[in-house]
């Protein structure tokens, strides 16, 4: 045994021995924590300090006084959100490299005095620089962001957390480069959605995962509708916030991780296809979450009855192993497709519905140095087909590192074209000081084209982005 | 409920408070040293145990429920510091040649400033002080594999299990921070 295994070991037994009681087992929150969202914060078990992530939080803030000060931070001017947005970019804008959308939205971190959790950063992916920056409010951080079509229109997700709840809020922001005012965020009129938080101050339940249509007139949102579990499909006009479809089932062959409620981990898991007409949903069967199981890609077409029964109106149409898939040749492990547990997303679906693109890391080591290869690759999916079906590799990097600090590889895909065709992909590369830069590049005919970012952003999740 | 989901539910209950008893005071202990924070450690425990009971009956796995706990407890740990990072004030970490820095401590350990409770810190050694600090600079991946084979004596493949990823991930994510706590030893000594 080395040193430093003794001395990681003897470290952490000492920190561990710190702890020397637990305080007792409580299997059901009290009704009123359930029941009661808006109220002040529950006290601490014990007496003890509150959560310090929910320092940010004003102690009792009502829901209206939360939407007035994030509102109150960004440029508030109502526009009409009816009309459809138009089918492609204007003359003025061409596209971004590779034939990408030329505008992104990232929630990025801030820097100087405290008062914002993050900020929107509005970007050019020609250019490489940033053409305007929305701060949160003190009492709400952006989580998610997607985008439509016409490069101009994006929806926001933000979250604010009051004692035991925690309610999401939706915003549209609608860019003009190059003129007075290049970003404008409005509230959107769909109604809030609050999910108490369980004791581990995560949300036991709720929406994992969302999708603006291209059209950019409808948000289709994804839920566990109760503790209960079941998987929720709802569609909301984003002119009238009305809700437009609703379907849902509790059959034990469509749920997902219990992970996913907690995060938003999940954002490609729906996706709109087929011009606006139908949904891509990717879910799991009960036993994923324990690294078994398989994920499935259902499509929900939008055209049929406006509420129903998830798995009577939806149709299977790309299965896969939702553990990691591993194939040993010599001394290389390639992890696949599958979802591992947290470190995964879904495989992203393209708009005409027919590819669904993911990266995989194999990987071997040796005594002095680690040989990793990221491959992103491209599936054609349709009724009937799997993951085992030959897949096309759209771009692959191989690197040798001394084993020195740092974790490499763990590309993610963020984007795919409608066709699927052009990816946008991801990976991280240890550095020498321990640091993981990471690489985002246009994915195209084999070739990998970087994408250029403002210096002082770091890009930490696959929903804090958007094309 | 019915009386025959009354018993079930009565039978899980007592079923999950053993097993909390049992094992939630290592689990913490396993939470403390992960995420630096015993308010978040005891809640990411209960949380665990909390979905348990509430899957007691749908979990196909509870030939081995303390496995399944303690991937929960290690999810929860990463979900936490998650949040705390998106919470959190992040530095700008640009580099001028085009690449961006991702802070592989932020988000994952306390604030340098709370790095150890107050307790710990007389506990420790000056070296386990240094020990604990470069365990806290390495990224969340190297952390877990490290701290599951070192403190919590798994194998390769039980701590593959817990963390989700390839027993070669495992090998190479722990060979590497073995390396690197040498090496940020070294450099501060």
């Amino acid at each position: 045994m080395s040193r430093e295994e003794d001395l990681i070991r003897s470290t952490t037994h000492a920190i561990a021995s710190t702890v020397r009681d637990v305080p007792p087992l409580q299997l059901e929150p009290a009704a009123d924590e359930l029941s009661s969202p808006a109220r002040g914060p529950r006290p601490a078990r014990g007496g003890r300090r509150p959560r310090r992530w929910r320092n940010w939080i004003a102690p009792v803030a009502s829901a209206a006084v939360v939407a007035a000060l994030a509102i109150a931070l960004v440029i508030i001017k109502d526009v009409p959100n009816g009309g459809r947005v138009p089918a492609s970019p204007s003359a003025s804008a061409p596209t971004g490299p590779g034939g990408i959308p030329r505008y992104y939205v990232a929630v990025s971190a801030v820097t100087g005095p405290a008062g914002s959790p993050n900020a929107l950063r509005v970007g050019d992916s020609l250019t490489g620089k940033t053409i305007a920056t929305i701060r949160s409010s003190a009492h709400m951080s952006f989580e998610s962001v997607m985008a439509a079509d016409d490069d101009q229109t994006f929806v926001v997700y933000g979250l604010t957390r009051s004692g035991s709840a925690e309610t999401g809020r939706w915003f549209k922001l609608r860019l003009a480069p190059g003129t007075a005012d290049p970003a404008r965020l409005t509230p959107l009129p769909v109604e809030p959605v609050s999910v108490p938080l369980g004791q581990g101050s995560f949300p036991q339940y709720g929406i994992f995962a969302m999708a603006l249509s291209g059209s950019g007139r409808e948000l289709a949102v994804a839920e566990v509708p109760s503790s209960a579990g079941g998987v929720t499909v709802k569609v909301f006009s984003l002119a009238t916030g009305r809700l437009l479809h609703d379907w849902t089932t509790d059959d034990p062959s469509i749920s997902v991780p219990s992970t996913w409620t907690y995060d938003l981990v999940s954002p490609s898991a729906l996706t709109w296809i087929d011009g606006d007409q139908a949904l891509a949903l990717t879910t799991t069967d009960k036993g994923a979450s324990l690294g078994t199981g398989t994920e499935t890609v259902r499509t929900l077409n939008v055209d049929g009855p406006p509420n129903g029964d998830l798995r009577a109106d939806s149709k299977v149409s790309w299965t896969t192993p939702a553990a990691p898939q591993t194939a040993t040749a010599g001394d290389t492990q390639l992890v696949a497709c599958g979802i591992l547990l947290l470190d995964r997303v879904p495989p992203v679906i393209s708009a005409d519905g027919k590819t669904a693109s993911c990266a995989a890391t194999s990987q071997a080591s040796g005594t002095s140095a680690v040989r990793w290869t990221e491959t992103f690759s491209t599936y054609r999916i349709g009724a009937g087909t799997t993951a085992a079906d030959q897949g096309t590799v759209a771009y692959q990097v191989t690197r040798q590192e001394t084993a020195s600090s740092g974790v490499s590889g763990g590309g993610e895909v963020l984007w795919v074209s409608p066709s699927g065709g052009t990816l946008i992909g991801v990976w991280g590369v240890a550095a020498a000081n321990g640091s993981v830069p990471f690489h985002a590049g246009v994915i195209s005919h084999g070739t990998f084209t970087p994408l250029r970012f403002p210096a002082s952003y770091t890009l930490t999740n696959v929903r804090d982005i958007a094309w | 409920m019915d009386l025959t989901e009354k018993r079930m539910s009565a039978g899980a209950a007592a079923a999950v408070t053993a097993l909390y008893a049992e094992h939630a005071l290592g689990l913490v202990r396993l939470a403390v040293v992960i995420t630096g924070d015993r308010q978040a450690a005891e809640d990411i425990v209960q949380d665990a145990f909390l979905g348990l009971y509430r899957r007691w009956d749908r979990v196909p796995d509870m030939t081995a429920p303390l496995a399944y706990v303690r991937v929960s407890v290690v999810n929860g740990c990463r979900t936490a510091m998650r949040r705390r990072s998106r919470l959190g004030s992040w530095p700008d970490a640009g580099a001028a040649d085009g690449h961006h820095e991702i802070d592989p401590a932020a988000g994952f350990g306390p604030p340098a400033g709370q790095a150890l409770s107050a307790e710990a810190a007389v506990l420790l050694s000056e070296e386990q002080r240094a020990v604990a600090a470069a365990l806290r600079k390495l990224p969340r991946r190297q952390r877990e594999a490290a701290v599951l084979r070192y403190y919590l004596d798994l194998s390769v493949e039980e701590t593959a299990q817990v963390m989700g990823v390839s027993a070669g991930t495992v090998k190479s994510a722990t060979h590497r921070a073995l390396a690197a706590v040498g090496r940020i030893l070294k450099e501060g000594s």
